[in-house]
């Protein structure tokens, strides 16, 4: 580094690093905190006014939830649907965003299409219906296939394609290249960051899945594993209304687990999304830049 | 250049938090409404009853006579795990009432997203479960999706002896919808208080507000535990006053007060909601409540009743968990609680606010109209499930209760002769499956306390019984009736009441204010929907009643 460094610099990055690292410590602070509970007994919890440390370091809350089987089918049906449902949604996306850079005819129809879709939502109800006429209900696919395709990410993503040089895609044409050729052996093979980062974006949203598994699964063996947290850290509010007071008596005989059970389940139901992350990072951040410059 | 790798990481590391985070409360789904009801679903604690035939009433299908028939369900529930569609619990009831039974569960948190979808698509099952009366039941029962019941419920002696005032409560313009499920009216929360801390500061139980404050702000200043740290507050209070501080009829936001016309109104915008709200901003000021109260979740403030740091707060003596009780008594050995008894009001009356009777309701598909069959099969299935087994009688020496819980060993388990649930067990219990509760024939009857192991949780809950039974309930009669604009509109003005004490507590608003709020409840919608309750209470003959 030749350039020299003034005082000056060296003060602000002085506070730009403190700022950073309080900024850091900020959002790391709840899920240190989360950590810290999940592995307390639930004595010092409810014991300790703000537990930063425990003192005695138990398995307990894990124990119970390796126990409970649903817990575990639950992360078992949500790795399915996260890898197959991303899967499925760069498949299609991209397959779809290759198509309407081609010069096709109604290319601009289909596209006002998709941009319609990206406005105006169908709503719940005639969702729902589709998804029943299809036969999906309680079908794993029901939580895949309606999804499958995200509007904005096919919009960026065509915008990526179009970002490639169109001279590629001639001289592979005087090769003797067909569309589908250019689009597995030149377009993807240059798109690896787009699809890193929109693979990333479907995955993480697959793996949120909650209220559609409620609302198309009838068999609850089959929920994936946000609905089965939820039930686990359900929040317990109280209204000061007499028609709650019978639900609030009549709930606690079904009281949600000690709060360091949820505190654990939280910790298992995040920690597999998270550690996808780093092995993609250096692709996602080339990600986020997609379609924001034009080639 | 280290440092500065570190902090980038520290940055993607929490940026990373910071999206899963964001993600998860997020769900993906496009459609995903707002948070509505939550509801319960309370089926499957071992309620306790009393009054001896059981055996008598159960009609049990002579199997062989009749075909059988698939019967549908859907329903919300708070058990979690749900039930298994296919358990043991549901293969015996289908040979027992020769049906196929098909169940479909739904966390209630969802429950109120997810039926209306239902019943949109129109493949409504044959038995619909409901967590109470609300506008989507007035208005599907107005629309025709239910079936009237006012034909068929006599032929069933369970079914036939629910009380008046809890069949208005499911009755549309003259038609019964529903077959509602029992709730003590008694045992709804109620204020209960520290009795040792009252002992060790030479205290009694207060009999008025005046009193209230005094202890209140005793527990919080005299060290009332006798730790020597200044560690106790007198109230607990969470966000949108919740408990608050009501220690009867006149004071809790039951329609209890007429205006000067002669009208019932609602309790939160009555003068001795007042009284309430003006005990709460005292007891703010001195600071025998939480400075942080008003963004308090009620879990918390139950947190810190429990764990031994305040002296009053609300419970209730049915359906309780023993574990809060449990933690209390082990941190804090000298525990003993007490229900705060009822103060007398200025009309000479004492007593509490009922609940409404009953909890949750089961309607029948309207489409089964022509099945005839099909509607006795499920009624009489309800019946069954309803048929009180008195507390005493509920153990494996029982047949019927011993069928309803699975079987001793499978569903639950014999302890010092009381039936214990297995935990995690309900799929093997046929009762789970419908989630009909035994129909007592009086609160008392339910013996809260016979249920129970742990001795502390045992003794309050049995002194809370005592005291109950000879206190008055009133029964608000605003439960009894269906008025649209009320279910439309109250919660919005409920909720800038809401607002407005809440800052009376706090003191960021005067308490002479109180006229205003009432005047702009009032004219922002609030007449109208009195005016209209009012009507339809004298159309229907309801009153008030105390009992």
């Amino acid at each position: 580094m030749p350039i020299k460094r003034t005082l000056s610099d060296r003060i602000t990055d002085g506070i730009n690093l403190l700022l950073l690292l309080l900024l850091s410590l900020v959002m790391l602070f709840p899920f240190y905190y989360i950590t810290a509970v999940s592995f307390s007994s639930y004595e010092e919890f409810v014991n300790t006014e703000l537990l930063l440390f425990p003192k005695a370091w138990v398995l307990d809350a894990y124990r119970f939830i390796f126990d409970s089987k649903e817990f575990i089918r639950s992360i078992g049906v949500t790795v399915y649907i996260t890898i197959v449902g991303a899967l499925v949604s760069l498949l299609l996306t991209s397959t779809m965003a290759f198509s309407l850079t081609r010069r096709l005819w109604g290319q601009r129809f289909y596209l006002f299409l998709v941009l319609f879709t990206f406005i105006f939502g169908a709503g719940m109800i005639p969702t729902y219906l589709i998804v029943k006429a299809t036969g999906l209900i309680n079908s794993y696919w029901s939580l895949i296939i309606p999804d499958a395709i995200s509007s904005f990410n096919l919009i960026v993503m065509r915008q990526f394609f179009m970002s490639i040089p169109e001279e590629l895609n001639e001289a592979a044409v005087i090769d003797g290249a067909n569309d589908w050729q250019i689009y597995t052996r030149i377009i993807l093979p240059l798109s690896k960051p787009a699809l890193a980062a929109f693979g990333l974006f479907y995955a993480v949203g697959q793996w949120n899945t909650y209220f559609n598994a409620i609302l198309y699964l009838n068999d609850p063996a089959k929920w994936t594993v946000q609905v089965i947290l939820r039930q686990i850290v359900i929040l317990d509010d109280a209204a000061n209304t007499l028609a709650s007071a019978a639900r609030d008596a009549a709930r606690s005989a079904h009281l949600p687990p000690p709060e360091t059970i949820g505190m654990a389940a939280i910790i298992l139901a995040t920690i597999p999304i998270l550690i996808v992350y780093p092995f993609l990072q250096k692709h996602f951040a080339k990600g986020v830049m997609l379609g924001s410059v034009k080639g | 250049m280290k440092t500065k790798k570190i902090v980038t990481l520290l940055a993607a590391a929490s940026i990373i938090t910071g999206l899963t985070g964001c993600g998860g409360s997020n769900d993906n789904g496009n459609n995903k409404p707002a948070n509505t009801a939550q509801t319960t679903d309370s089926s499957n604690t071992p309620a306790a009853t009393t009054e001896n035939e059981p055996a008598a009433t159960n009609q049990q299908p002579a199997a062989d006579e009749k075909k059988q028939l698939e019967i549908s369900t859907i329903q919300g529930t708070w058990a979690s795990p749900l039930p298994d569609p296919n358990g043991n619990g549901a293969k015996m009831i289908n040979e027992k009432f020769n049906v196929d039974l098909k169940t479909q569960f739904v966390p209630y948190d969802e429950y109120a997203n997810k039926l209306p979808v239902v019943m949109a698509a129109g493949d409504l099952p044959d038995v619909i479960g409901m967590e109470g009366v609300d506008a989507n039941f007035v208005k599907w029962a107005k629309q025709g999706a239910f079936l009237p019941l006012n034909d068929y419920i006599d032929k069933y002696d369970a079914i036939k002896n629910i009380p008046k005032n809890v069949w208005d409560a499911v009755t549309v313009d003259g038609k019964i919808y529903a077959i509602p499920n029992y709730f003590p009216s008694k045992y709804g929360k109620k204020p209960i208080i520290r009795q040792d801390w009252l002992n060790n500061l030479g205290l009694s139980m207060p009999t008025t507000y005046d009193e209230l404050k005094k202890v209140a702000i005793a527990f919080t200043k005299n060290d009332p535990d006798k730790n020597g740290k200044n560690d106790t507050l007198g109230l607990g209070l969470a966000k949108s006053i919740v408990y608050g501080a009501w220690m009867g009829a006149e004071w809790d936001s039951g329609w209890y007060h007429k205006n000067e016309n002669g009208q019932l109104i609602p309790g939160n915008i009555s003068e001795g909601f007042k009284k309430q709200v003006t005990l709460l901003h005292d007891l703010y000021q001195e600071g025998a409540i939480s400075k942080d109260w008003a963004v308090t979740k009620s879990a918390d403030a139950r947190k810190d009743f429990f764990a031994g740091k305040i002296g009053i707060f609300y419970e209730q003596p049915y359906d309780i968990s023993e574990t809060r009780f449990k933690t209390l008594k082990e941190t804090n050995p000298g525990a003993e609680l007490a229900v705060i008894p009822p103060f007398v009001q200025e009309d000479g009356q004492q007593g509490f606010t009922g609940l409404s009777g009953f909890y949750e309701l089961h309607s029948l598909n309207a489409k089964m109209a022509d099945d005839p069959d099909k509607i006795d099969r499920i009624l009489e299935m309800i019946n069954y499930f309803m048929t009180f087994i008195p507390v005493d009688q509920r153990n494996d020496q029982n047949p019927e209760y011993d069928w309803q819980y699975g079987g001793v060993g499978k569903g639950y388990t014999m302890e010092n002769g009381v039936a214990l649930s297995i935990d995690g067990a309900f799929s093997e219990m046929p009762t789970t499956y419908f989630g009909i509760r035994y129909w007592a024939p009086t609160d008392e009857d339910t013996q809260p306390a016979m249920v129970l192991q742990d001795p502390f949780t045992k003794g309050f809950v049995q002194s809370a019984v005592d005291l109950l039974k000879t206190t008055k309930t009133y029964l608000d009669p605003v439960n009894r009736i269906h008025s649209d604009l009320l279910y439309a509109k109250v919660s919005e003005l409920d909720q800038a009441v809401v607002e407005h004490t809440t800052k009376m507590i706090v003191g960021q608003e005067p308490i002479a204010d109180w006229d205003k709020m009432v005047e702009e409840y009032l004219n922002a919608g609030g007449q109208e929907i009195i005016d209209d309750v009012n009507k339809l209470l004298d159309e229907n003959g309801i009153a008030g009643e105390w009992k």
